[in-house]
């Protein structure tokens, strides 16, 4: 197990100049040709806030007990789906995106990752900063600790979204159909899984789906350590949270494993 | 296999195998993940309906100092031995021996990475990061690299100009 994870973080010691290279381009190259350029980072979450902000002005339907304001829960929680979900999808389209310079160039293929999962983490950072922002408007308190705590408690959900992604990347060279109905799939948990509603329905299928969903227990944690700086299950989300550390590990020998395999049929 | 002190690599019956068929070429993949989860054992020494030998037990070896130049038509296979040989491809069968060398390093498909809205001192750093030179590297080499593409001013303007890989 040490074997891959040691030969990984020397690829990405040895190639770490490549990683950043990618990361501005990507993020530079992005919006060089935009007068306004990289400002986008900046306006576009303010878009989504400012959504929310008239939402809550029009009046919404409250769906049970959230602790807090409907939208600033909503907005929360779907920042940290998104979290997720972003990564789940930057990943799992790597070696389509890239496939082509990678097999040109030769270089350690969790470069392509570092990329993404650096990008991803910037183009984060920058609306959850702005979302807190919007949640002390709306009246939320947080604890110094629980803020400080918030990002590392979002780790196995990364690692979760980027192991489902790095499967998702190497067989969406070779069963696009498969990968397509994951894709569809993806979205559809959004709504399985206690996003947008509080995570206490325990009856029916949707409870008992959601007893054993491990993002249900990875969000709430991360939400209600924010919001109400509390614990929310913890034992069952520390199982989650090792759950992923191994799943992870699983999925980056399959992606290091057949990433080659598999772009050598289309390029 | 080549004993001498001076061999820089030795090539020996390498072969390696396409599908002509996308969508044989795709379930092919999907079956070889496949076996490899279950640790069935796949035979990659025999061609499967479809298949043929791009490179067919090709063999040479290569001397420090030497300059060897591989000639065929288009889609003889010229890409794919460079690719075999600096790992971008698995071989299928034969061996490859590299004597003291540090990194064997492709280069082909000159515009291949290089973004077309970056600027030409951008795309160096990009372009020779991915070829696996530091940063240290690259600061040392730069003038000579900005000299050799006799661009001149023309570093500092985007890329885009230039035809895409």
């Amino acid at each position: 197990m040490l074997r891959t994870l040691r030969q990984t973080a020397i690829n990405l010691q040895r190639y770490r100049y490549l990683s950043w290279q990618l990361v501005r381009s990507n993020l530079v190259g992005g919006y060089k040709k935009s007068f306004i350029g990289l400002g986008w980072m900046l306006i576009l979450p303010l878009i989504t806030v400012a959504t929310w902000i008239l939402l809550n002005g029009a009046g919404v339907v409250e769906p049970g007990e959230t602790g807090i304001a409907y939208p600033a829960y909503v907005l929360l929680s779907t920042s940290i789906w998104g979290f997720f979900m972003e990564m789940y999808r930057t990943s799992s389209q790597v070696l389509t995106d890239r496939g082509r310079v990678v097999v040109m160039n030769s270089f350690p293929y969790e470069v392509l990752l570092m990329e993404k999962v650096i990008v991803h983490l910037i183009n984060f950072s920058i609306p959850l900063a702005l979302n807190i922002i919007v949640l002390l408007i709306f009246g939320v308190r947080f604890h110094w600790w629980s803020l400080l705590l918030f990002p590392v408690s979002l780790l196995p959900l990364l690692l979760f979204g980027l192991g489902i992604g790095m499967v998702v990347a190497v067989m969406r060279v070779i069963a696009v159909d498969i990968c397509t109905l994951i894709d569809e799939g993806m979205k559809v948990l959004m709504f399985l899984t206690p996003v947008v509603y509080a995570p206490k329905i325990d009856q029916g299928w949707l409870g008992i789906f959601n007893q054993y969903n491990p993002l249900a227990y990875l969000i709430s944690f991360s939400r209600e350590l924010l919001i109400n700086s509390d614990f929310y299950k913890t034992t069952a989300y520390f199982w989650c949270a090792l759950f992923c550390f191994l799943f992870f590990y699983l999925t980056l020998r399959f992606y290091l494993n057949f990433s080659k395999r598999v772009l050598e049929r289309v390029y | 296999m080549a004993d001498q002190a001076n061999t820089l690599l030795s090539v020996d019956r390498l072969s390696k195998k396409f599908c002509k068929d996308l969508k044989r070429s795709m379930l092919y993949g999907m079956v070889d993940i496949g076996k490899d989860m279950l640790g069935i054992k796949s035979d990659p020494t025999h061609l499967r309906q479809g298949e043929f030998w791009a490179l067919d037990e090709v063999s040479f070896d290569l001397y420090e100092g030497q300059i060897l130049s591989v000639i065929g038509t288009n889609g003889s296979g010229k890409t794919t031995l460079m690719r075999v040989i600096s790992d971008i491809f698995p071989k299928d069968k034969g061996q490859i021996h590299p004597f003291n060398i540090e990194r064997v390093t492709p280069i082909f498909a000159l515009h291949s990475g290089i973004n077309p809205m970056l600027n030409g001192h951008e795309n160096i750093q990009l372009k020779g990061a991915m070829l696996g030179m530091t940063k240290e590297e690259l600061a040392r080499k730069k003038n000579f690299i900005a000299e050799f593409s006799e661009l001149g001013s023309f570093l500092n303007s985007p890329s885009a100009p230039t035809p895409p890989a």
